[in-house]
């Protein structure tokens, strides 16, 4: 089997037509952890909607306004992200399964164990990578932008700009090679992150113009998405209708504005489980035609 | 494959679509038509009651209104993108099946809109941000430049400006045929289209000109006759008469005259508005087509290679 990057961003859609089921089963597990998310943090989001809003209606928003959504915000990450991370490796593992090993399909491809272990380790060591990557590179595109504004000296600025450009084209270039570390790590059932650099050996601009044609295409489910948000939203008002109940506690929001969570959870549960498939499936699909080179 | 086209072929594509299927013609403008006059009506009916006169607030469900005119704002663009593409895809059907009656005008909801849409979407974006990127590697140039000497920094910026306007040229010249190759092909096709682009940038980029000059005389001679036909039929003689305006509707007349521009723009606009679309589509199709397979533009096979 061949790497055909055309084909291959297609596999999402074909994982979704194959069984149908997997979609359903996605979603329920994003449901589960939307419904975490509100279950245990309404009051919480009820305060970042009501800040939100407080800085969209504001002409100049303060310091005091930026901090106060930025400490919501925080709160609620610190017990998000491990719950996200968990949720994430066994999704990602699930559409990679859903490709690699098709016959294993009950639970829509769902599991929780050390397949699941070493996805979650393979993509936060990814996400150090490139982080700490970009936060490196970017910093010294701060550096030049600061002699440059120091100096009055415009070449700085344009050097700056061309750091910029290169800084971005670094970090795409290392996901780029990154990109099959999950699908290899499922595949050999072994932790498996430097592999990908062999595999995406000669193989970059299909890879890529793979995972720019998959980040359109979960766009536009993202739009048709939008559509049906739209729609729900004005029926039930949305989450960001639940500002109206800042200051309460989470039971008294929860209490108060469940349909509009419900709603907006059920919504969106599905059309991220469409867009896991979408954007995730591709790189299953291309490492299994370059396996065989 | 060939590995030259016809300009002349290519550009008498659209009026051979245009005679064949004209109601099908018809039907794309109506379309679109129809949806930016509804577009246009429910935005008026929205905005209606907004108070113009010195010192009137709005009433308090006002704020309600607009924020929920502003959700189905994003609806009617998301469906006016949606019908864009459809109708996009449709005209590339026809000119691949000139000849062939289709009862549903050529328009389809399938696979072949969804490549058409990604396709769109990523030559937009792609196109957008190389613009973007140049146009500030241009700025940062000439402010360096600046410092060192103003007045070639000047000549720098309009050198720097009309190569851009020439290289955006060129590359939609050569991006082309990638859309109609992903029709043809019924796969994303952009290494094809783009290969089969090679040694023709030329050839296209008077494709391009040729089918944008056409475009522009026929937009001037129907603004012309949009003009008269406003000003004959009386809908700008409703303007500033009588007492001044309270509220937003008051500044636009609900008489016959409208509802005729209305009709007229939907029977007559309709067609003329399919007729810019085919001629925007069709010569890059024919274009590809000559480049794939060498067939003439009017035969009835589906253009499969």
């Amino acid at each position: 089997m061949s790497f055909s990057a055309t084909e291959a961003a297609f596999e999402g859609f074909r994982v979704v037509r194959r069984h149908p089921m997997t979609a359903l089963f996605w979603g329920l597990a994003y449901l589960v952890l939307f419904l975490g998310m509100f279950g245990l943090g309404a009051g919480q989001w009820a305060a970042i909607m009501a800040s939100a809003e407080a800085m969209e209606q504001s002409s100049n928003p303060s310091p005091e306004d930026l901090m106060a959504l930025g400490r919501a915000y925080a709160g609620l990450v610190v017990w998000m992200a491990p719950l996200s991370l968990v949720v994430g490796a066994v999704l990602s593992a699930a559409v990679a399964r859903s490709v690699l090993r098709p016959t294993e399909s009950a639970w829509g491809y769902l599991r929780l164990g050390m397949d699941e272990v070493r996805v979650l380790a393979v993509t936060v060591a990814i996400a150090l990578i490139v982080g700490l990557s970009s936060g490196v590179l970017f910093g010294l595109v701060g550096i030049a932008f600061g002699i440059g504004a120091a100096s009055g000296q415009a070449v700085m600025f344009l050097l700056a700009l061309v750091l910029t450009l290169g800084a971005v084209g670094l970090i795409v270039w290392l996901s780029v090679k990154l990109c099959l570390a999950v699908p290899i790590t499922m595949d050999r059932r072994k932790f498996s992150l430097f592999e990908s650099f062999a595999a995406t050996k000669g193989q970059f601009w299909p890879l890529l113009g793979m995972a720019l044609l998959a980040i359109v295409m979960s766009f536009v489910v993202s739009i048709l998405g939008a559509i049906i948000s739209a729609g729900t939203d004005l029926a039930t008002g949305g989450v960001a209708g639940l500002s109206r109940f800042d200051g309460l506690t989470t039971g008294e929001v929860l209490a108060q504005g469940w349909s509009a969570i419900l709603v907006w959870s059920v919504v969106n549960a599905i059309l991220s489980a469409l867009q896991l498939a979408v954007l995730y499936a591709p790189f299953s699909s291309a490492w299994q035609g370059l396996r065989e080179r | 494959m060939t590995e030259s086209f016809s300009i002349g072929e290519a550009m008498v594509t659209p009026s051979r679509v245009i005679r064949r299927h004209p109601l099908a013609v018809f039907a794309w403008g109506f379309v679109i038509m129809a949806f930016s006059l509804g577009a246009v009506g429910l935005m008026f009916g929205a905005l209606a009651d907004f108070p113009l006169a010195d010192g009137a607030e709005p009433p308090p469900e006002m704020f309600g209104q607009l924020m929920a005119f502003q959700g189905v704002s994003m609806l009617l663009n998301v469906g006016q993108m949606f019908l864009a593409v459809v109708i996009w895809a449709a005209t590339m059907r026809a000119t691949l099946r000139i000849g062939q009656p289709d009862r549903f005008f050529f328009l389809r909801v399938g696979m072949d809109e969804l490549r058409l849409a990604v396709v769109g979407l990523a030559l937009f974006f792609g196109a957008y941000v190389a613009v973007i990127i140049l146009v500030m590697l241009g700025f940062a140039l000439g402010f360096t430049l600046w410092q060192i000497n103003e007045p070639a920094a000047v000549i720098a910026g309009v050198v720097m400006t009309l190569a851009l306007i020439v290289a955006v040229a060129v590359a939609m010249a050569r991006l082309s045929l990638i859309a109609p190759a992903t029709m043809m092909l019924k796969r994303f096709a952009f290494v094809e289209g783009w290969t089969l682009g090679k040694r023709q940038t030329l050839p296209l980029l008077a494709l391009l000109v040729c089918t944008w000059l056409v475009y522009m005389a026929l937009y001037f001679v129907a603004a012309f006759v949009i003009i008269v036909v406003l000003f004959a039929s009386g809908v700008f003689a409703g303007f500033g008469q009588g007492a001044a305006p309270e509220t937003f509707g008051d500044l636009f007349p609900t008489t016959g005259s409208v509802w005729a521009v209305v009709a007229l723009l939907l029977i007559l606009g309709s067609f003329v508005y399919g007729v810019v679309l085919t001629l925007l589509s069709a010569p890059f199709v024919s274009a590809c087509r000559q480049l794939l397979d060498g067939a003439p533009s009017d035969s009835p096979q589906d253009g499969l290679p």
